[in-house]
């Protein structure tokens, strides 16, 4: 336990090694918001969608930006790196697990993140944009979130070592996660909120695990979740993690027997 | 029973083999051509405790496959591998407790945080107890000189730093057995002789079991009481230096500086004229036992001012069995693969 800790240390003041590491992610958050923002008040003034108004529209996406850097894995990329060149070996041969290992910098990354990120945003937002956002107060959705985000953590990063694991079979995985990111971008509801979707895209949405990444989460604090509903979206979202779980020990089995190490 | 058992093991890679052109690169997007390479043939022996074996063979000769499965990296294909009554590859989070590795090619350091930082990331993996981590640090420090750059960050630091601080980074946890994969390459000689008295320092003083693969003799000679020595995936010798010297250096050389130019020499028995650069010349005498007949004959013959006699150095005679182990690689299976 105590190495997963100082790895999750270790990562964290990896990142505040390179100013530029810590400023440009900051600058293009702050764009993204900034687009968000702007579209969606221009959405609004031109003809207001029927049964959202522009302040629940205001707090999805503040909501969401609060959330999102919880679900941006990255671990990934550093794994399929190491397998396609073959550094993998120096991590095979340390007595830790290597599923932790990178669930513990994913860790220190979402804490980089929220300082980086979530902190300046928050103050940004509270600045400019407060009258815009109505969170209403309610305990057991504040707590029902936060089960939510914790199991956002773990299939949005379960979803990324799987790719980072595909590195043994396809060497190349970045074409592949650009797939997974964009199908997510669109599914997870980060520039569409899933209440503006048709019924066949809403249909397939909820086949996939995004929704629970970003969009539930996010619409249990808004109050638009029945407490009814809470347990059948507790059950679908946990069978996902626990699903995702079972098949990246399957795939690290099949990968053991399999490994070929880059380079000699 | 020994430390270290490795009995008839083999290991095969698929390769695809790209084809070339665009075409052909089409057509193994289709229908990829594999290659089955036998990396490892058929090989075993034994390691005993405290003995520093040099694992010897040309440029893909399956050194480092090999390396990788005493380490529990990869799985052998076929055969097995022993140490300690533990399987490498099967329990492999308990095995690595007991070993240490150094890749001359791959850091084992965070390229960014000071060296020293990594060194305590492997004080925790390990379960070093500080007492311990404090007394080896010393100890490194003392052997290795690590203080001069502990606080550097690791992407400042020069290879021999590099390296010093990988050898620390692998020791810390007082491994049974340390496996090197040319931990000298690239480094000055300086550097290169820290490293070799580090080793045989801890080898006298723990009995740690070394494994070192390298391309320099010198540390062959200062460090390995036993060579290994593979060629083609195959075992071609297993022996200590001497018995190797023993086996194949039974050629002589002598080297004769004449006083007078000559043009023609008396015919000698099992030798053959090596060079030739003015008046010296360079004679190879076959069998040892005839070098006392050749300098006779030409000292009766001829005026001469110097003569030496040499033996055939460790780097020729390791040349010398990568080329008789050669053989054509006609052991590949090739087949074609639909997928």
């Amino acid at each position: 336990m105590k190495s997963y800790i100082r790895i999750f240390h270790k990562t964290i003041s990896t990142s505040f090694v390179y100013r530029s590491n810590l400023y440009m992610p900051m600058l293009a958050y702050f764009v993204f918001v900034f687009l968000q923002y702007s579209l969606w008040s221009a959405v609004f003034a031109l003809n207001e969608p029927k049964g959202t108004t522009i302040s629940q529209m205001m707090t999805y996406i503040f909501i969401g930006m609060m959330i999102r850097f919880l679900t941006t894995a990255t671990a990934s990329d550093q794994l399929s790196q190491e397998i396609r060149e073959g550094k993998i070996e120096l991590m095979l041969i340390r007595p830790y697990n290597l599923f932790l290992f990178f669930l513990a910098k994913q860790l220190g990354r979402i804490v980089v993140d929220f300082i980086t990120k979530g902190l300046p945003l928050l103050g940004i937002s509270l600045l400019f944009l407060s009258p815009f956002i109505q969170i209403p107060y309610n305990l057991s959705n504040w707590l029902y979130f936060g089960f939510c985000c914790i199991n956002a953590v773990i299939i949005a990063f379960c979803m990324d070592y799987m790719i980072g694991l595909m590195a043994f079979w396809i060497i190349e995985t970045w074409q592949l996660r650009f797939l997974i990111q964009d199908i997510g971008n669109v599914f997870s509801g980060v520039f569409i909120p899933l209440w503006f979707f048709s019924e066949p895209f809403l249909w397939i949405a909820n086949l996939l695990p995004y929704p629970y990444l970003y969009f539930y989460p996010i619409n249990v604090l808004l109050g638009n979740v029945d407490h009814t509903s809470f347990l059948s979206l507790t059950l679908v979202g946990l069978s996902w993690s626990i699903g995702l779980l079972v098949v990246i020990m399957l795939m690290w089995h099949l990968c053991k027997s399999r490994i070929v190490i880059q380079g000699g | 029973m020994a430390f270290i058992t490795v009995d008839a093991v083999s290991k095969e890679f698929k390769v695809e083999v790209k084809q070339r052109g665009v075409m052909g690169k089409l057509r193994s997007l289709v229908r990829p051509h594999i290659v089955i390479r036998q990396a490892v043939r058929n090989i075993s022996f034994s390691v005993d405790e405290g003995e520093i074996i040099g694992y010897l063979g040309p440029n893909g000769a399956g050194k480092s496959t090999m390396i990788k499965m005493l380490c529990g990296i990869l799985h052998p294909s076929s055969g097995q591998i022993r140490v300690n009554g533990c399987i490498p590859y099967i329990e492999r989070r308990k095995y690595s407790m007991a070993i240490g590795v150094v890749f001359g090619q791959r850091s084992q350091l965070w390229w960014d945080l000071p060296a020293i930082d990594s060194l305590e990331l492997y004080k925790d993996i390990y379960k070093v107890s500080a007492a311990s981590y404090k007394r080896s640090l010393d100890e490194f420090n003392e052997l290795l000189d690590l203080h001069e750059f502990a606080h550097t960050p690791v992407r400042q630091l020069s290879l021999g730093q590099r390296m010093r601080m990988e050898l620390a980074a692998a020791m810390l946890h007082h491994p049974q057995i340390l496996f090197l994969d040319e931990p000298t390459i690239g480094l000055d000689i300086m550097v290169k002789e820290k490293i070799r008295d580090f080793i045989l320092q801890w080898n006298t003083q723990r009995k740690t079991t070394v494994i070192l693969t390298t391309h320099d003799v010198i540390d062959i000679e200062r460090l390995c009481n036993r060579i290994l020595i593979i060629n083609n995936g195959e075992m071609a010798f297993d022996g200590s230096a001497k018995e190797l010297e023993q086996l194949y250096s039974r050629e002589k050389q002598i080297i004769v500086t004449f006083k007078d130019a000559i043009d023609r020499l008396p015919p000698l028995l099992h030798t053959t004229v090596q060079r030739r650069e003015g008046n010296q010349l360079c004679f190879a005498v076959e069998r040892s036992e005839d070098v006392q007949e050749v300098i006779k004959r030409i000292v009766n013959s001829y005026e001469v001012t110097d003569i030496q006699i040499r033996a055939a150095d460790l780097e020729s005679i390791i040349k010398q069995v990568y080329q008789t182990g050669k053989r054509d690689v006609a052991h590949e299976v090739v087949y074609s693969h639909f997928s």
